[in-house]
C-alpha cells in the first residue's frame, strides 16, 4: 500500500531546483506562483525530462495530472504556452512545467512515460491543433473527425463557424426601430 | 468493414479486426455506458481483444464558453459538467477563483463548514447514483430503487438551500453568497442523517454471492497503472494508494473534521465498490460534524469575506448608502476581477480530482479556463483493463470506474 506523505517533503523552491538540475541548459526561468512551483523550459529538453522527473527519488512526480495550453495570438513566434502539471503522490508535491511554442511547431509527447498523456494530449491537439511528436494515435477526441478548426484558439468565433450572420444579436439590435420600441412600451403601460 | 455512426463517425479503424473476430459497437445509446459513451469492442468469442472508447457526443465547449462569461456567470456552467454532484463542482470552481485572487485564507469559517457539508452531501448523492446503476448493471434491481430514494432526500435539501435540485449554482466567490442556511435547514440535515442508513443496501450487495462473482478479480488495476494513467478518486484508492486531496492538501474545513480515507489493495471492481461504500459512511460522519460546528458558530458569524470588490453589499444598504451603491454597480457591471496571473486548484470530487486552471488578464472574464475533469482521465484506463475480460465484465468495469459523460465531454 502506498501511503502519501502527510505534508509536502520539498518546498516550492526545492522542487524548482530539482527541475533545474534535470533540465540543465533548457531551464529558462522558475517562479513560485500562488504557492505552486512553475518552471519554464525550452521544449527541446522535454523527451528526457519526463522520465527524469518521474524517477528522481526526491521528486517522484509519478502522475501527469493535466496537459493543456493557452493561446497568445499577439505573441508572434511563441503563440502557444503548453503546460504539464505533475503530482507526486508519495511525496505530496505539485509542479507545473511550461514551454512556449510557435504556431505550427510540434512538441514531444509524454506518452512514453505517462499513460495519462494518451487522452490529455489528444484533447490539446483537438482543441488547439498542437501536434505531439511520438503520440501513438493523435486523433481528435471530443470533436468529430473531419471537423474544421480548433475551437480554443482565440481567433475561433465563440458562436461557431456556421452561425448565420444575420442571427447575431448585435445585428438585431441595429435593426430595431427605436420609435416602434417605445410605442410598444407605451402600449404595454397603457399610456 | 466500416461503421457509420452519424455525427461522430467511426474514428476507430475497424479494418484491424483480424480473422474471425467480431466487432461490437456498444453505445452511445446503451444503458450501461452511463450516458453517451461509445465503445468499439473487438471480440474473440466472448473475450475482449481490443476496446476503443469514442466520446464527445455531449461536447458543449464549456472551456470556450467560460472565456466569454464573467466569473460569476461561469458558476452555472460548472454544475452541468458532473451533473450528479453539482454543488461539489461549484465549490471547486469557486475555490479556484479564490486561490487566483489570493483570498483563500480569508474565507469565513461559516462558509468553509457549509461548503464542506454541501460537498459531502453531493458526494453521497453522486455515490448513490453510482451504487444504484452499478448494481443495476450487474442485475441487482432493489439497490437501484433504494439508492435513488436516499438521493432524492439529498436533492430536497439542496432545493431547500438554494432553490435547485441538480443545477444548483450554489454559493459565490468569497463565501456563501446569498445561499446561507438557517437553523431549519440544519434541523432537516440532522433529521436526514438520523434516518440515513446504508445497511440495507450493504446487506444486499456486499455479501451477495452473485455480486461477488461478478466483481471480484474483474477489471484489475495495478498500482503502476493507476499512477501512470493519472487516476484519482475512489479508483486509485481501490488499488492500494491512499491518495485523497481532502487529507493530502486540505481545503475548506477538511482539516477541522475527523474522517478516514478507506483504502483497499485488491485493485478489482469489488475493491472499488468497497472504497465507495465506506466513503459514504465517512461522508455521513463529516456532514454530522459540520452541522454541529455550524450550530456552535455565533448567530452573527459572517458567511462572506468583507471585501467590497468581491462580495456585493447587503441589498438593503444599496438605496441609502452611496458607497454600497457604487460597489453594487461595479460588481454587477464588471464582476469580480482577479489580478493578472495563473493558478490551478484541484478538489476531491466524488469521481476524483476536479481541477480548474485559470489564466486571468485582470478583466472580469477569464482569459483561459481549463477544466481537468476526473472522469475524462479515469476513462482512459478502460481501453487497457477491459482487454482479456469477458464482454459482460466490460459493463462491470465501466460501472466501477464511475464516469459521467457530461464531464468527460464538457
Amino acid at each position: 500500500m502506498l501511503v502519501p506523505a502527510a505534508s509536502p517533503t520539498l518546498t516550492a523552491e526545492g522542487i524548482l531546483d530539482r527541475i533545474q538540475h534535470h533540465a540543465a541548459g533548457a531551464y529558462l526561468s522558475g517562479r513560485v506562483d500562488h504557492g505552486d512551483p512553475v518552471a519554464e523550459i525550452s521544449s527541446a529538453a522535454l523527451p528526457a525530462l519526463f522520465p527524469a522527473l518521474r524517477d528522481d527519488s526526491e521528486l517522484k512526480l509519478e502522475q501527469l495530472v493535466d496537459v493543456t495550453a493557452v493561446h497568445w495570438p499577439l505573441d508572434v513566434g511563441r503563440e502557444f504556452q503548453v503546460l504539464w502539471q505533475f503530482r507526486s503522490l508519495t511525496n505530496n508535491l505539485f509542479a507545473r512545467v511550461t514551454a512556449r511554442l510557435a504556431d505550427g511547431a510540434s512538441v514531444a509527447s509524454a506518452t512514453g512515460t505517462y499513460a495519462s498523456a494518451l487522452y490529455l494530449e489528444r484533447e490539446v491537439f483537438d482543441l488547439f491543433g498542437i501536434r505531439f511528436a511520438g503520440h501513438p494515435n493523435l486523433a481528435r477526441i471530443l470533436l468529430p473527425e473531419g471537423y474544421e478548426g480548433h475551437p480554443l484558439r482565440k481567433e475561433y468565433p465563440v458562436e461557431g463557424p456556421t452561425f448565420p450572420e444575420d442571427a447575431h444579436r448585435n445585428d438585431l439590435v441595429g435593426q430595431l426601430d427605436p420609435d416602434d420600441f417605445w410605442a410598444d412600451v407605451d402600449e404595454a403601460n397603457g399610456t | 468493414m466500416t461503421v457509420e455512426s452519424g455525427m461522430a463517425s467511426a474514428r476507430v479503424d475497424l479494418e484491424r479486426g483480424s480473422g474471425d473476430n467480431m466487432i461490437l459497437n456498444m453505445g452511445p445509446q446503451h444503458p450501461s455506458t452511463h450516458g453517451v459513451l461509445r465503445l468499439v469492442i473487438e471480440l474473440d468469442g466472448e473475450e475482449v481483444r481490443r476496446c476503443d472508447a469514442d466520446m464527445g457526443y455531449l461536447h458543449r465547449g464549456v472551456e470556450k464558453l467560460l472565456e466569454v462569461h464573467d466569473y460569476r456567470g461561469g458558476i452555472t456552467l460548472t454544475d452541468r459538467m458532473d451533473y450528479t454532484s453539482g454543488p461539489s463542482n461549484n465549490m471547486g470552481y469557486l475555490m479556484a477563483i479564490e486561490k487566483l485572487m489570493g483570498i483563500t485564507d480569508e474565507i469565513p469559517l461559516r462558509a468553509r463548514y457549509l461548503r464542506t457539508a454541501v460537498a459531502e452531501l453531493s458526494r453521497l448523492a453522486a455515490h448513490h447514483i453510482w451504487l444504484g446503476t452499478h448494481g443495476l448493471d450487474i442485475g441487482a434491481m432493489s439497490a437501484f430503487l433504494w439508492s435513488l430514494r436516499e438521493r432524492e432526500k439529498i436533492l430536497y435539501l439542496f432545493e431547500e438551500a438554494c432553490g435547485a435540485r441538480l443545477t444548483t449554482s450554489f454559493m459565490r466567490v468569497g463565501g456563501t453568497g446569498p445561499h446561507d442556511v438557517g437553523d431549519q435547514w440544519l434541523d432537516n440535515v440532522e433529521a436526514f442523517l438520523h434516518g440515513y442508513t446504508l445497511d440495507e443496501i450493504d446487506a444486499l450487495l456486499t455479501e451477495n454471492e452473485v455480486f461477488i462473482e461478478r466483481t471480484r478479480d474483474v477489471g484489475m488495476i495495478t498500482q503502476e497503472q493507476a499512477l501512470s494513467y493519472g487516476l484519482t478518486g475512489p479508483v486509485i484508492r481501490g488499488s492500494g494508494i491512499a491518495w485523497d486531496l481532502r487529507k493530502a492538501q486540505p481545503y475548506a474545513a477538511y482539516d477541522l473534521v475527523d474522517f478516514e480515507v478507506p483504502v483497499f489493495t485488491e485493485g478489482d471492481v469489488y475493491a472499488r465498490y468497497l472504497v465507495r461504500l465506506n466513503e459514504m459512511y465517512q461522508s455521513k460522519r463529516i456532514i454530522g460534524q459540520c452541522v454541529e460546528a455550524l450550530r456552535d458558530l455565533p448567530l452573527d458569524a459572517p458567511s462572506n469575506v468583507d471585501l467590497p470588490q468581491v462580495v456585493p453589499p447587503d441589498i438593503g444598504r444599496v438605496p441609502v448608502d452611496m458607497e454600497a451603491m457604487i460597489n453594487h454597480f461595479k460588481l454587477v457591471m464588471h464582476g469580480v476581477q482577479p489580478p493578472p496571473g495563473e493558478s490551478y486548484f484541484g478538489i476531491e470530487n466524488p469521481k476524483g480530482e476536479l481541477g480548474f486552471y485559470f489564466v486571468s488578464d485582470g478583466t472580469g472574464m477569464p482569459y483561459r479556463c481549463h477544466v481537468r475533469s476526473p472522469s475524462f482521465v479515469n476513462l482512459s484506463i478502460i481501453e487497457e483493463i477491459s482487454v482479456g475480460s469477458l464482454i459482460a465484465d466490460v459493463v462491470a468495469i465501466i460501472g466501477s470506474v464511475d464516469i459521467v459523460l457530461g464531464e468527460v465531454d464538457r
